[in-house]
């Protein structure tokens, strides 16, 4: 599937009235995500006498996706965290109507000249920031910690749950996905669902805003060590924000594999950011329990997405990878977290 | 000469990788080749270790389920007795891998029993996770991240 620059064009003269000459060129798909196709494209028309002129990001559903996420979802956590401390672009237009491009799509602002790979974060001219991108990345995830999710209006989106059951629902969903996807037995992650299930995490004062998949990838950065934008919300959620913080510490995410959490910083000085910031401290057990949990859910994902690449429902070999790299490194993880890796 | 599936795979991999198979590629699907290119990389060395390694995990899975049968009774330690002195001799991948199956599914039922007997199974408990550590570590991909 590709992007029709005269499709996109018509979409845009329907939704922009005023909109004169639309013009839409330099379409180019890029990696994105896997969970959705991801274009660059540059949009020009006139409206009001003056030329508007800007760089544009589309994301549009695939026959088949990592996840099955909400787009809506996605697109409102854009919506409700933009000018605000939490930096993101600037969510443009949601779509669910297919008949426009052939399947739902959202787009928004392309912020260009920046970074985003996790493997580019642990070699020049970006290591030398590390520690700096530490500050600000755990910083921003404390921030969106202390975000009232009510206050934003993320709770018209995102379906709110009792924060005394907020680790139930998340479990439930994941296990569930793994059991579906997995495709074959796995004695480590159901040895630790056991667990989990037998010991809850202690519940969350209130709910907040989980961003879902909060690591280093899914943010830009430039050569002087400042983050631009966190990206990729697609699985945002309501509930504990220990989960975030976990997730961001899980060991398939040590992309300078000597040990610094995200590539960028000892686990300990990555949680004193966060507490800071969010204004809590981070339970070791719960923190530990939502650690665990994100190993299944990290399994279920890069099962999930093996399954589709071998089923022919999605050629894109960014879903081909995960089982091949992430799934045993995620047992490990798993194992270690529990005292029993050798 | 002989040709090697492995270092075929591995030729192929490389050509994705570096771009000498499909000329330069440029965007998304320069970074596509380059992650198929990955994907054959990584598939090129467990081709070699297959064999190996689903034979090494399903000896010590069939290990640990004849010393457990006993110990468990019932039906399931029957099933463990059963499977315990079963003997593979189909070196082929895909039967090699259907046995592991069957057999990390029941480990999986071992293990919850072993888990609700609590103190009296504990050195049932630490045999299957030092089995599942050391299955980790013959599953480890060389360049992955832990």
């Amino acid at each position: 599937m590709t992007l029709e620059p005269t499709a996109f064009a018509s979409y845009v003269s329907h939704r922009v009235p005023g909109a004169l000459g639309v013009s839409v060129t330099d379409v180019e798909r890029i990696h994105g995500g896997a969970s959705r196709q991801t274009y660059r494209l540059r949009l020009s028309y006139d409206e009001g006498g003056a030329r508007v002129d800007r760089p544009l990001i589309l994301r549009k559903d695939p026959p088949a996706s990592l996840i099955e996420t909400e787009r809506e979802a996605e697109f409102a956590a854009y919506a409700a965290f933009y000018a605000t401390p939490v930096p993101v672009p600037e969510a443009l237009w949601l779509e669910n109507d297919p008949k426009w491009l052939g399947s739902p799509f959202f787009v928004m602002e392309e912020l260009q000249g920046f970074e985003a790979g996790p493997q580019q974060i642990t070699q020049p001219p970006y290591a030398e920031h590390a520690t700096r991108l530490g500050e600000q990345k755990w910083t921003i995830l404390g921030q969106i910690a202390q975000a009232d999710p009510f206050a934003l209006g993320l709770d018209q989106a995102l379906e709110a749950v009792e924060p005394a059951e907020s680790w139930k629902r998340e479990l439930d969903y994941w296990a569930a996905k793994l059991d579906r996807d997995a495709g074959k037995p796995q004695p480590v992650m159901q040895a630790v669902i056991r667990r989990l299930r037998r010991a809850p995490p202690r519940p969350p004062e209130r709910l907040g805003v989980v961003h879902g998949d909060y690591r280093t990838g899914n943010f830009l950065y430039d050569e002087e060590g400042s983050i631009h934008a966190i990206l990729d919300w697609e699985m945002a959620h309501l509930g504990d924000p220990l989960e975030d913080l976990a997730w961001s510490l899980n060991k398939v995410f040590h992309w300078a594999r000597d040990g610094r959490a995200g590539g960028l910083m000892a686990r300990d000085e990555a949680i004193s950011i966060w507490e800071r910031s969010a204004g809590r401290e981070a339970d070791p057990e719960s923190l530990l329990w939502w650690e665990l949990f994100n190993c299944v859910k990290g399994q279920a994902i890069w099962l999930a997405a093996g399954k589709e690449f071998m089923a022919g429902n999605n050629r894109d070999p960014v879903l081909a990878m995960p089982g091949l790299i992430m799934a045993n490194s995620q047992d490990r993880a798993a194992l270690d977290l529990m005292g029993r890796l050798r | 000469m002989n040709l090697d599936a492995g270092k075929m795979l591995s030729s192929a991999a490389v050509g994705l990788i570096d771009s000498s198979a499909l000329g330069p590629l440029e965007g998304y699907a320069g970074a596509s080749a380059g992650g198929l290119g990955m994907a054959l990389m990584i598939l090129s060395d467990q081709l070699d270790s297959a064999v190996a390694t689903l034979s090494s995990e399903n000896d010590a899975l069939r290990e640990i389920f004849g010393s457990a049968a006993t110990r468990v009774g019932g039906e399931l330690g029957e099933r463990l007795s059963a499977t315990g002195q079963g003997q593979g001799d189909d070196l082929r991948v895909h039967v090699l891998q259907a046995e592991n199956d069957a057999l990390r599914a029941l480990l999986i039922e071992l293990h919850a029993w072993v888990e609700e007997a609590g103190a009296d199974a504990a050195d049932l408990d630490d045999t299957i996770w030092a089995e599942l550590s050391a299955s980790t570590e013959r599953r480890k991909v060389g360049f992955a991240p832990f």
